[in-house]
């Protein structure tokens, strides 16, 4: 008999979570216990894998330890708020979370409240899933000008992620935006941007987001990209949402000559599906022609490829008005083509009163935790950290920051079966007395660290679910981390060693 | 719950035979009503196949390999399907999504149905993924 108390108030698939909420819950085998640090895709995938590969052999008890209040990490903070479905996969994780095998610890953060060595000691086995928590620079001197974002932050602050709810977005006085970056995040930013305020006011954006977006007066967003069309990294699914199915959106490319791909691009799609599928899309869609009238008092999105940033100039305020870019040529062979910037005086001018860099993330090292800031990853074989007995890594902190959410099952697979195959060397001689979970508890308490369990979320998602459905959309999200505290207060239950042996 | 059907409760009479070769190659052959899709057919059985986004298209998480003669016997995967099996892992020309393929008894009788390796023994052959 499990004592904890359980809401499962979720819609979607209730097969599906069921199945993940007793995949190798059996009591059965060798106790061990395993702490995955980061509760997004990673973590939850890499949880779900060790889960069905301990089923039998061991009896696994796993802590889930995660920074923010809140479970599911980019699910959450980093999808956008358009794409509702895609963030489904929630269902997926919140039947991990009511696995009695799992326990989350919210609001624990590994660095300040607890240190990977002293997890080390708590645990069997650790695993490291916080993905990548800094964002790329440009390099140039003018790019922190007021009103100049990275997209980590600015996405942030659409989604309600508590570190950037007070990012000073202002879009009253602007009209034309600049997205630097080809990725599915710079097309994600774009579209919010110009989306209908009525669109957006169905979906789970963040409150202070909705009503800044309500006063935007954008009429042009530019998205540039320094290499061409073959290689802009976005997928097919949201290029053809961007060009053919926002209502409020009229896509331009600002020179027609970018649709022409070079003949080693040719060869770089031919071994690549989804680039080649893009630049189909793209070309079909110029290539038919748009009847103008159609896309009359549409705001304007301009493509620019083969453009690199060169500077920001500011106005008498400090906020950026104009980004200049510098024509790049691809010189190397198919594969390995390298962006050279070319200084001949073609300097594209564009006015921008907004600026956001979306040019990738970046990891960021972790006290006692080898780290290697050339690939912005923790060095590691299959997801073993190098030199270290008892941790391992996945996700973004492992291969580096790219892939989809999916991408996340098979490198926790491989993870996974690198950890068990370490939990099968050591069974004999690991720990008999209490468990990890425990241990953190006692831990924590004793440092008087405010833990969010998984009852304290499931009454967070409740308020933020009851507050949606006032307003006709999916949730409306609590953006300060004091707040979510304060509605998860009433249920802090950490787990207990009674609890343990009632499994 | 989406989809869902009670197996107990499909008609012998009027139900679609596949049959499922799972990641360890050992093969099950089930029956789906008419209408069901693969992944709702493998959810209903058991069968582990993910379906993150519960069949709305936003994810790849329940590709299926379809043998070749019933491939060929299918409607084409539409832009939207193939937009998310460019992001399949280990996708091959026979690659379809679960949610996509729906029993029917002139199209998929006796169909088979491989799930793609889960790359489960990674760590022991030294495979290394490399999504899309």
């Amino acid at each position: 008999m499990l004592s904890r108390l359980r809401i499962s108030g979720r819609g979607g698939s209730g097969r599906l979570w069921r199945a993940f909420s007793t995949v190798g819950s059996k009591s059965t085998g060798h106790p061990a216990s395993v702490c995955v640090v980061g509760a997004g895709p990673a973590g939850f995938y890499t949880a779900e894998s060790l889960l069905r590969m301990a089923n039998g052999r061991f009896n696994l008890k796993l802590s889930i330890v995660e920074r923010l209040a809140v479970p599911f990490g980019l699910v959450r903070f980093g999808v956008a708020p358009d794409h509702p479905e895609v963030k489904y996969v929630e269902n997926v994780f919140q039947g991990l979370l009511e696995n009695p095998s799992v326990d989350f610890f919210g609001n624990v953060a590994v660095g300040r409240d607890v240190t990977v060595p002293e997890l080390m000691q708590m645990y069997d086995a650790v695993v490291l899933a916080c993905g990548a928590e800094s964002n790329r620079d440009l390099g140039l001197p003018s790019e922190h000008l007021q009103n100049i974002f990275s997209a980590r932050d600015f996405v942030g602050w659409y989604n309600a992620h508590p570190d950037f709810t007070n990012l000073p977005v202002d879009l009253s006085r602007i009209t034309d935006a600049v997205v630097i970056g080809n990725g599915n995040v710079a097309l994600d930013v774009a579209r919010i941007l110009m989306r209908n305020y009525e669109e957006l006011a169905k979906t789970d954006i963040s409150n202070h987001a909705l009503s800044t977006l309500k006063r935007s007066m954008i009429r042009r967003v530019h998205v540039v990209g320094r290499r061409g069309l073959a290689q802009a990294a976005w997928t097919a699914k949201e290029v053809r949402e961007i060009l053919h199915a926002v209502s409020s959106v009229a896509p331009i490319v600002a020179d027609e000559n970018d649709l022409n791909v070079s003949s080693v691009d040719e060869q770089e799609l031919q071994s690549n599906r989804s680039r080649r599928r893009c630049v189909h899309i793209m070309k079909d869609a110029y290539s038919k022609g748009r009847a103008s009238e159609e896309l009359a008092g549409r705001k304007e999105l301009v493509f620019h490829f083969r453009r690199a940033p060169v500077e920001f100039l500011p106005d008498d305020h400090g906020n950026v008005m104009r980004a200049d870019f510098l024509r790049t040529v691809l010189e190397g062979d198919a594969g390995r083509q390298r962006v050279v910037g070319l200084d001949d005086g073609d300097r594209l001018k564009l006015p921008a009163q907004l600026v956001v860099k979306s040019v990738g993330y970046k990891s960021v090292p972790l006290d006692g935790v080898p780290f290697d800031p050339k690939g912005s990853t923790v060095p590691n074989d299959r997801g073993k950290v190098a030199g270290e007995e008892r941790l391992f890594v996945s996700g973004w902190l492992k291969r580096g920051p790219s892939g989809i959410i999916a991408t996340n099952k098979w490198d926790a697979e491989e993870t996974s079966s690198m950890a068990i195959s370490h939990l099968s060397k050591v069974r004999d001689t690991s720990g008999t007395g209490l468990l990890g979970n425990v241990r953190l508890s006692e831990l924590l308490r004793k440092r008087s660290v405010k833990a969010v369990a998984l009852s304290g979320w499931n009454l967070i998602d409740a308020e933020e679910r009851k507050r949606g459905s006032e307003q006709d959309r999916p949730r409306s999200k609590i953006s300060s981390t004091e707040a979510l505290l304060k509605h998860a207060a009433s249920a802090e239950i950490l787990p207990t060693a009674e609890e343990n042996s009632e499994l | 719950m989406h989809g869902g059907y009670d197996v107990s409760k499909v008609d012998p009479a009027t139900a679609v035979e596949m049959e499922f070769v799972d990641r360890d190659g050992s093969k099950r052959t089930v029956l789906a009503p008419e209408g069901a899709s693969v992944l709702d057919v493998a959810h209903a059985n058991d069968i582990e196949l993910e379906g993150a986004c519960e069949g709305s298209l936003a994810c790849s998480t329940c590709h299926v390999y379809v043998d070749e003669d019933t491939y060929g016997k299918l409607d084409e995967p539409t832009d939207d399907e193939n937009d998310m099996l460019d992001l399949a892992f280990a996708l091959k020309e026979n690659s379809r999504l679960g949610c996509q393929v729906v029993a029917d008894r002139k199209t998929t009788e006796k169909m088979e149905i491989t799930l793609p390796q889960a790359t489960r023994n990674m760590a022991v052959d030294g495979y290394v993924a490399k999504p899309h």
